[in-house]
């Protein structure tokens, strides 16, 4: 398959490359990642750069970069890794672009596509439940919360996204 | 839908890895024979690792492949650059049923004439000191190192490789 691109309003939604790696470092070296196991160190930052990109040859699936034309702005996009039970659509935006709504539109473009590329009811996002601006994000997407928790993370709610009819 | 080569020796093919190897690479991840490879791990981890060899390809223009004998696959190897290292490094590992077959050394040297068939003149490995499996690996492919600690690194040092004229 050829990896997609996605346009929206103010983003494009692209594959990571080499180019995107300093601001992913750093991203993912900042206190940004506390809800999602970090801070990194620049090697598992690395691992984690190269896991993102190389999850779309395994799944046919996988998370973009987020470019508003200046370079890469955030991350965001489907994965399915096999300890957790279904496709999650994360989103983040690093810290000097965000409060733009950055995250919303790309997940919304990311989430449309993604119900092209798979069959299955719902997609979910598994979201620490004192993220608050992730869960703000999920409810702006039309995400609900019916009180679940994530097997594979006790702390984590499952915000759903129902196949639109 | 990133082009990796197949790359065949004697009882080998180096291919790419794909999901159906995942099992026996979490399954070696879990186990102590890992040990020189940040394991043992946890399937979370196994996968982010085994998701990193793959998406290097693209990321870099080179990687690491799936060693497989005829029954599947029984280790990998290959050529990564992480940025907190120094230069390009050539790496093998053999889950516990293919060792002492010779294995690791027969694909490591055609991993090795691949990234030289691209025009590369240097390659090294990092070894640590007390892991003597892959030292003996080392130096059948004809590496020797310095044996200063690597910065990154201070159980490791360098085993430099022969140069493409040293390997014909």
């Amino acid at each position: 398959m050829t990896p997609p691109t996605l346009t929206t309003e103010r983003l494009t939604l692209r594959l990571p490359d080499m180019q995107d790696w300093p601001a992913y470092r750093a991203f993912y070296a900042s206190d940004a990642t506390r809800f999602t196991g970090g801070p990194y160190e620049p090697k598992q930052a690395w691992s984690l750069f190269a896991a993102d990109r190389g999850h779309w040859d395994l799944k046919g699936f996988g998370w973009f970069m987020l470019d508003d034309g200046s370079g890469a702005v955030g991350a965001c996009g489907l994965h399915h890794p096999p300890h957790q039970a279904e496709i999650e659509i994360g989103w983040n935006t690093f810290p000097a672009a965000q409060g733009k709504g950055y995250a919303t539109e790309a997940a919304s473009a990311a989430l449309d596509w993604g119900w092209t590329v798979t069959d299955a009811p719902r997609i979910v996002s598994y979201i620490d439940r004192d993220n608050g601006a992730s869960k703000a994000v999920a409810k702006k997407l039309g995400a609900s919360w019916t009180g679940e928790m994530a097997t594979h993370d006790a702390d984590c709610e499952i915000w759903i996204h129902e196949r639109p009819a | 839908m990133t082009s990796i080569p197949t790359l065949k020796t004697e009882r080998l093919i180096l291919r790419a890895l794909q999901f159906d190897d995942f099992g026996p690479y979490a399954d070696f991840s879990a186990s102590d024979a890992s040990v020189f490879v940040s394991g043992p791990m946890d399937m979370r981890s196994a996968w982010r690792h085994f998701t990193s060899l793959i998406g290097h390809w693209p990321v870099r223009g080179y990687g690491w492949w799936a060693v497989d004998d005829g029954s599947g696959i029984v280790g990998t190897c290959g050529i990564h650059y992480p940025p907190s290292h120094l230069e390009p490094e050539l790496g093998w590992v053999l889950f516990l049923q293919a060792r002492g077959k010779g294995f690791a050394t027969e694909a490591a040297k055609a991993a090795r004439d691949w990234w030289y068939a691209r025009g590369e003149t240097r390659l090294s490995s990092n070894i640590a000191f007390d892991n003597s499996p892959s030292i003996a690996v080392a130096r059948r492919l004809g590496a020797t190192t310095d044996g200063v600690p690597l910065a990154h690194n201070r159980d490791c040092s360098a085993w430099l490789h022969p140069g493409p004229e040293g390997t014909l």
